[in-house]
């Protein structure tokens, strides 16, 4: 292999490196949100409230050990709203998060939760978990029994966006 | 202030944005970056449900020798299709509307209506299994606001011929009603 060779090949793996390592490396707030799931909250017996949960991933990449995000929620309702809907019915529901330390709930759409706890960061941290401990953060989304007497019979299904910035 | 509400309003339409790129149905991780979006689908079913409540024992006092009996009770019906339709039965022989006295021989015929408007004092007569269809559950509370806004009336009417035709006793019966969505 020539020295120029040499230089060429050098200089691609410094791209390639830079460009996998670039998250980790360079920035001091880059955030992902990430393993998702949706929700069913299955049937209305008739009574009572129905509500169900999401465990996912917030990492904040780079920077400080441990950093702290602001999460804004938005539902696929008129404005952003908090609503299922069935045709032109709409079940008004309740968001809540969990960062590891107890729910919030939202107050409305667009509100803000700061001080929100993210994950260890750490370059061995890949999948939420710090050692053995699941890190992993927590939506819970509630409709509530007085709502659910007051709508038709039908399937109501909604959009939960969760947009996560690094604080 | 105006920079909080224009900040926010770009989150919104970002929001937004991410949303409408999304598949339909599908639970979507965010990307890396400065910020990051992610978006779930949420669902639930809420099935044909009814149920009727608030009913009251009715008492139809005592025969004064002229004229028809009748006794009433507004009741609560309450579904999520707004619909339903009911159906009586007696305890009389195969559900027959009838009360019985101190002898299994002594029985009275009575007849049923219903009205799906509370505070009615006539409606559609029923008849023993027989549905009464397209009845309307004007109300959105199981309830019925805990009984402040009751819905449908019950009527039983005794027949003046068939109680001069009846032997001096207490008399008494029980009618069962079933309520339906539709």
């Amino acid at each position: 292999m020539t020295l120029a060779r040499f230089g060429h090949l050098l200089a691609v793996l410094a791209i390639v490196m830079a460009s996998t390592a670039a998250p980790e490396a360079r920035s001091a707030s880059w955030i992902r949100i990430s393993d998702l799931d949706n929700l069913h909250l299955g049937r209305w017996s008739g009574r009572g409230d129905l509500q169900a949960e999401d465990d996912h991933c917030v990492r904040i990449v780079g920077g400080p050990w441990r950093r702290t995000f602001r999460l804004e929620a938005y539902g696929s309702g008129p404005g952003g709203a908090f609503a299922l809907r069935n045709g032109r019915d709409h079940l008004p529901f309740e968001v809540a998060y969990d960062d590891g330390r107890g729910y919030r709930t939202f107050r409305s759409p667009g509100d803000a939760l700061a001080g929100l706890e993210g994950s260890h960061n750490h370059w061995l941290y890949r999948r939420c978990r710090w050692g053995h401990v699941d890190e992993r953060k927590r939506v819970r989304i509630r409709v509530q029994e007085a709502d659910l007497a007051t709508a038709p019979a039908g399937r109501f299904h909604g959009h939960l966006l969760l947009m996560v910035v690094p604080e | 202030m105006s920079h909080r509400v224009s900040a926010s309003a770009f989150a919104l339409g970002a929001a937004f944005a991410v949303a409408s790129v999304l598949p339909a149905g599908a639970a979507s991780d965010g990307t890396i970056g400065g910020t990051s979006s992610g978006s779930l689908l949420v669902s639930l079913t809420v099935p044909q449900l009814v149920r009727i409540s608030s009913l009251d024992d009715i008492d139809l006092g005592t025969f004064s020798g002229a004229g028809d009996v009748t006794g009433r009770d507004d009741v609560c019906v309450w579904s999520t299709t707004r619909g339903y339709r009911v159906t009586a039965s007696g305890s009389g022989t195969a559900g027959a509307f009838q009360l019985t006295g101190a002898s299994p021989t002594d029985v009275i015929p009575y007849q049923v209506q219903w009205a799906d408007a509370a505070g009615e004092t006539s409606g559609a007569a029923l008849s023993t299994g027989a549905a009464l269809n397209a009845q309307s559950a004007a109300t959105s509370s199981p309830t019925c606001g805990g009984g402040s806004a009751l819905n449908a009336s019950v009527i039983v009417v005794i027949a003046e011929t068939d109680m001069t035709a009846a032997t001096a006793s207490a008399y008494s019966g029980t009618l069962s009603l079933l309520v339906e969505p539709q």
